[in-house]
């Protein structure tokens, strides 16, 4: 394959670029070339970079050609979503009230870290307005369009970052995750999804929701792209207060260690109920490959899900209550009165629900010392349609269309576990993933099983292409 | 939850919410609420302390 196709993994890009078999302003054109030509169909880009990135890429070529070392990820054309900063571009966070801000004055920490090891940003990539919502279905710049079906949603909130990855627009990209905001569009569109553990990846630079619960992390097509973006990323960071002090633990050199060792359980319960049986089928499929059978139950799981949306609702309502007051007219309708409900909910029910967070946390964790990795279905079912009515029935049980996709990715954000969402391969007409959950801070354990899944030919991620 | 509560909700955190818009808040509130009255109904021990700090 060569490392201008669409498929081309950002190793194989770099590898290319950095043995001068391929040069980085030839990779970034071609990128660019793709956008050009099926971005008008699918949008997932708000704010292009071509310039930029072709004079980035070709500070990459100079640097090599002089014999240095331009990182790991030299010439990667990469995206993010437009809640990160970007020095120069105006962050939108999906919103129009943002776009009377000044640019940024630097880059997001996450950003500066993926530039360091040579990848070259694009673009900066569509999402739910100020990332409150699983469609991306955003009113002021239209709805994001899956590459498997552009009549379907990609997922949110970070479904820009998502299809252009799964379209084969760029190799790498970055989404933030509340709720399941970067595994949801991940399971959607295909691809693999990684939110770290919370503290692991710096947010500074980075327009947070309900900071108690908000996380950054990458979207690839192959488990050791998403393992190289990682570790370009992970680690300390000053700039963001929570930030965790420990030292970054790469994970792209432990994927070839394989998962002897490794204690592998079915989330049961909650995480086997209100989903499609093609969810589960996905989910089974897995644990077969991995030899996994141990069910594993984790109480009040769904009660952890409520808890959740009442921190988000509070806290997103009172990082945008200025706005909602001076400003109500130019939010998207379709989270607008969702912030203004979350600014009412009673401070003795915010506090309740961060008290059970300490005790689910506690519950959990016990948990994982005799379990070392988790599988759930990473959504109930595939991608609805963009437009798609409110509720829809699941197990004969009728649940809204939207706020149901968070249904098995809530519980675990809630309390800071790593989660990462690989896509099942062939998994039929639309994509599906399933969920890797481990204890804090050992994204590790994932990263190994998800590359056995990968090797076993269990999930992948080609490149969704389009259609005639 | 009513219009009127939304409405009176409303002003104590002094967010203007135009009468059109109230119903929907009021259904999305009645749904939070519901969540929260299921929340509240599980009984906690009384040591349980809110703290946002992850260790493995």
């Amino acid at each position: 394959m060569s490392v201008l196709d669409e498929g081309a993994s950002a190793l194989e890009i770099a590898g290319a670029v950095a043995a001068r078999r391929g040069s980085a302003r030839a990779v970034v054109a071609a990128a660019l070339d793709r956008i050009a030509k099926r971005d008008p169909t699918l949008n997932c880009f708000t704010t292009l970079l071509g310039d930029r990135a072709l004079a980035e890429a070709e500070r990459i070529d100079r640097v090599i050609a002089g014999g240095g070392d331009a990182g790991p990820l030299a010439g990667v054309p990469f995206a993010v979503k437009n809640l990160f900063d970007v020095a120069g571009v105006t962050t939108l966070a999906g919103s129009r009230i943002y776009r009377d801000n000044p640019p940024a004055g630097r880059d997001a920490t996450a950003v500066a870290a993926l530039r360091r090891a040579g990848a070259v940003l694009v673009g900066c990539a569509n999402m739910d307005e100020f990332a409150f919502g699983f469609t991306t279905e955003n009113t002021h710049y239209g709805p994001t369009r899956n590459p498997h079906d552009p009549t379907r949603i990609a997922g949110g909130s970070s479904g820009g970052s998502a299809a252009a990855v799964a379209a084969g627009l760029v190799a790498l990209s970055l989404g933030s995750d509340t709720n399941g905001s970067i595994r949801v569009p991940a399971a959607l569109c295909g691809v693999f999804g990684l939110k770290p553990t919370y503290g692991r990846v710096s947010r500074a630079g980075v327009v947070l929701f309900a900071g108690s619960l908000d996380h950054v992390g990458p979207f690839a097509r192959s488990v050791r792209d998403l393992a190289v973006a990682f570790d370009a990323m992970q680690g300390p960071d000053p700039l963001d207060p929570v930030c965790a002090e420990r030292p970054a633990e790469p994970c792209a050199a432990t994927l070839e260690r394989g998962i002897a060792g490794l204690r592998i359980g079915i989330a049961g319960d909650h995480f086997g109920e209100l989903a499609d049986p093609d969810a589960l089928q996905a989910l089974e499929r897995a644990a077969r490959a991995l030899g996994a059978s141990r069910r594993v139950v984790f109480p009040e799981a769904n009660r952890a899900r409520f808890a959740a949306m009442l921190i988000t609702s509070s806290e997103g309502a009172q990082a945008h209550l200025d706005n909602l007051r001076r400003r109500a007219a130019d939010f998207d309708p379709r989270t607008r009165d969702r912030f203004r409900a979350g600014a009412l909910i009673p401070a003795s029910h915010y506090l309740h629900a961060q008290r059970f967070r300490a005790w689910f946390k506690a519950r959990v964790r016990e948990i994982f010392r005799e379990v070392d990795v988790v599988l759930t279905p990473a959504t109930p079912f595939p991608a609805p349609k963009i437009g798609a009515p409110a509720t829809t029935r699941v197990a004969d049980v009728e649940v809204p269309m939207r706020g149901h996709l968070g249904v098995f990715t809530q519980p675990w954000s809630f309390i800071g576990l790593p989660a990462l969402s690989a896509p099942i391969a062939d998994p039929g007409a639309l994509p599906l993933g399933v969920q890797l959950v481990a204890a804090p801070f050992m994204e590790e354990s994932l990263f190994r099983v998800a590359a056995r899944l990968e090797q076993d030919g269990v999930v992948a991620a080609p490149v969704a292409s389009a259609r005639p | 939850m009513s219009e009127s509560d939304v409405e009176q909700c409303a002003a104590l955190v002094g967010l203007p919410i135009e009468p059109e818009s109230r119903a929907a808040v009021a259904e999305i509130l009645t749904g939070l609420l519901t969540a929260a009255r299921l929340l509240m109904e599980f009984p906690l021990p009384g040591d349980v302390e809110p703290a946002p700090i992850f260790r493995p």
